[in-house]
């Protein structure tokens, strides 16, 4: 239901009843552990334990608001201008020794996309080149000509390689703007693997020339293409839950939105007078380059009075996304200490107060599970230290005096922490059947059962996610890192020796946890179970879901109906796979042509 | 015969795909005060000569 606050009023009372409802929640899980704890008399065991329950519930409840908040209103239509575009656009694909043909197909898509709605002539793309591997750039120089000749875009498609990668992808688009940034109004960042129907940008442009204080303008990418049991629930969870959840954030943010680096348009005169990022002083991992560059990006435009926005009724946007949990936690790893290190710009000068929350925010989505492995140790030592009941504790009374038992309570707690979990995507289950949105997702029944398959499997993959990401955050505060081992196939398949390789350290911490668990404190071991039983199994958790999906559920809207945008880029990928330009590699002349 | 005339694929794109000349500055932005948090704290803790005088033998 859009209403007619103003904006900032509205803004105002989305965080607020957010804020509400996490704390009545922190506070009613904080309260009720006590008086849990307090059967045998409270100790400091029971204080640390109740602190890590209060902060980890504020977080889920944080989660879960933002969900039901974003399933309960609407946001008003953002301003667009119904004129034809105008503004000058160029769309950035910064690339980094990927696949040149399947990352240059996708360009070629996007052209023939944007040619389709009329406003081609309007659209530049820069291909920005930070490839070390010379045999890929040499790849690379070849596809680029061979795009130019196929899309008709000389002066239209530029390309251009960098001879140092400084500052990686930062500096990769400073370099871009320093050098050419002045020739278009406005640029759509792109990642290697991100798809875009040429309508949707159009629309962009449109939203951005209607509304001159828009600095930036992020979409809600969908995952697509993906192939495995893990990347199908990914795109599953991506493409059903995610709409209400950016929905939620969309209302809390206002104009304080986010970057999420990639699938976003922005204003490119705004973005460099805000956005010129310094090295931050010491060594890494808190000093050097900024890694989690787009948060800082969003929170320097709106410094600077622009506005940032998320648009999460735009559709045609697309990325893909990792096929397997290593993949995965490689990624997570990245983000991790991207995110760790804005801990050093939560007081950086001038920041909108949402700007240093969503720094806090990043942070605490990595440190948030330490709590719960917090919280669980701290149970562990409070069985072992709690004292057999005293019956008898009054002198000369001879019947027993049993102590209250609070069991109910801990199941109550338990029951409301899941439902925090679950609920919100129960409901967007409902309302998707309900409102028909389920027909995308291969109607009510296959979505419910969807819904209720990706409940099990995310809580099976949690603990297994949890302690990557207890890894990465405890790696990143002593600047180390393990190493991974490779991942050789181009589908994400891992074989159960890869996926123990991968993940052996948490089987062994699971399978020890079990053994002290039963030996320290067997009256835990239940309550542990679903938490140690999937450590115990993670490489087969790891292999299994790295697997091809054959299954019916969890299929999604862009598997039903293919895009546009993605059905042109298979057919440009077939297209050149089978016939790889003889006349521009011509055989024993490689790589040379001749001019002329 | 390959002559001078003779370029590489990667002279070729330069040549018909470079980016135009128009830059746009962009000045680095301030992230980090120039005094840090400890250190801030650390000032506002201390006493300063005239506090100190203040609060006499």
């Amino acid at each position: 239901m859009a209403d007619r606050l103003p904006s900032r009023a509205r803004t105002f009372r989305a965080r607020l009843s957010v804020l509400a409802v996490s704390s009545v929640s922190a506070a009613t899980a904080f309260v009720l552990f006590l008086q849990f704890g307090a059967a045998d008399g409270l100790d400091w065991v029971d204080y640390t334990r109740s602190a890590l329950i209060l902060a980890s519930t504020f977080w889920l409840a944080w989660g879960a608001g933002q969900g039901l908040l974003g399933l309960t209103t609407r946001p008003p239509l953002p301003p667009r201008s119904d004129g034809p575009p105008t503004a000058r656009t160029v769309l950035l694909v910064p690339v980094y020794n990927e696949d040149p043909v399947v990352t240059f197909a996708r360009v070629a898509a996007m052209d023939a996309s944007l040619a389709a709605t009329g406003h081609g002539d309007l659209f530049s793309f820069a291909i920005l080149s930070d490839t070390r591997n010379e045999d890929i750039a040499r790849r690379e120089a070849h596809w680029a000509l061979r795009l130019i000749r196929d899309r008709d875009a000389e002066g239209r498609i530029f390309y251009r390689r960098r001879d140092q990668n400084i500052g990686k992808k930062t500096g990769n688009i400073e370099d871009f703007i320093l050098r050419s940034g002045a020739a278009w109004e406005f640029a759509l960042i792109l990642d290697a693997d991100s798809l875009m129907e040429g309508e949707t940008i159009v629309e962009m442009v449109r939203r951005m020339q209607a509304e001159p204080r828009l600095g930036l303008l992020q979409t809600l990418p969908r995952v697509i293409n993906a192939r495995s049991r893990f990347g199908r629930t990914m795109q599953f969870s991506a493409s059903f839950y995610s709409p209400g959840f950016a929905r939620g954030l969309a209302m809390m943010q206002g104009e304080t939105g986010p970057f999420w680096g990639h699938n976003a348009m922005m204003r490119i005169r705004a973005f460099a007078e805000s956005c010129g990022l310094p090295p931050l002083a010491g060594r890494p991992p808190f000093g050097g380059h900024i890694l989690s560059h787009d948060y800082v990006e969003a929170a320097l435009l709106a410094r600077a009075g622009w506005i940032v926005r998320l648009d999460d009724d735009l559709d045609g946007s697309y990325e893909e996304g990792p096929e397997n949990i290593v993949d995965h936690a490689k990624r997570d790893r990245r983000w991790c200490q991207g995110n760790l290190q804005h801990a050093r710009l939560v007081g950086a000068p001038g920041l909108r107060f949402w700007s240093r929350w969503v720094f806090v925010q990043g942070i605490l989505a990595y440190v948030a599970p330490l709590f719960w492995l917090g919280f669980m140790f701290a149970s562990v030592a409070a069985q072992m230290l709690a004292e057999p009941p005293d019956y008898f504790p009054l002198p000369n009374w001879p019947f027993p005096v049993f102590p209250p038992d609070e069991t109910a309570k801990a199941i109550g707690l338990a029951v409301g922490i899941f439902g925090l979990l679950f609920l919100p995507k129960l409901l967007i289950a409902a309302d998707a059947a309900a409102s028909g949105r389920a027909r995308g997702f291969g109607g009510a029944g296959r979505a419910l059962a969807s819904t209720l398959v990706e409940l099990v499997q995310s809580s099976v993959m949690a603990p297994v996610f949890l302690m990557f990401q207890t890894r990465a955050v405890l790696q990143v505060l002593t600047g180390t890192d393990g190493g991974w081992p490779p991942n050789n196939r181009g589908d994400g398949r891992l074989s159960l020796a890869e996926a123990w390789a991968a993940s052996r350290w948490i089987s062994l911490t699971g399978v020890v946890s079990l053994i002290l668990l039963d030996w320290l404190a067997p009256g835990l071991l239940l309550w542990m179970l679903p938490v140690a039983l999937p450590m115990a199994l993670a490489p087969v958790i790891v292999a299994w879901t790295s697997r091809p999906s054959e299954t019916a559920l969890m299929t999604v809207p862009t598997e039903l109906v293919t895009p546009p945008v993605v059905a042109a880029h298979q057919a440009v990928l077939r297209h050149w796979q089978a016939d790889p330009a003889p006349d521009l590699l011509p055989a024993g002349l490689s790589p040379l042509i001749l001019r002329g | 015969m390959l002559d001078a005339s003779i370029v590489t694929e990667t002279d070729r794109l330069a040549q018909i795909a470079s980016l135009p000349d128009a830059p746009l500055a962009m000045p680095q932005q301030r992230l980090e005060r120039a005094e840090g948090l400890w250190a801030r704290l650390r000032r506002a803790l201390t006493p300063r000569p005239a506090d100190a005088h203040r609060a006499g033998p």
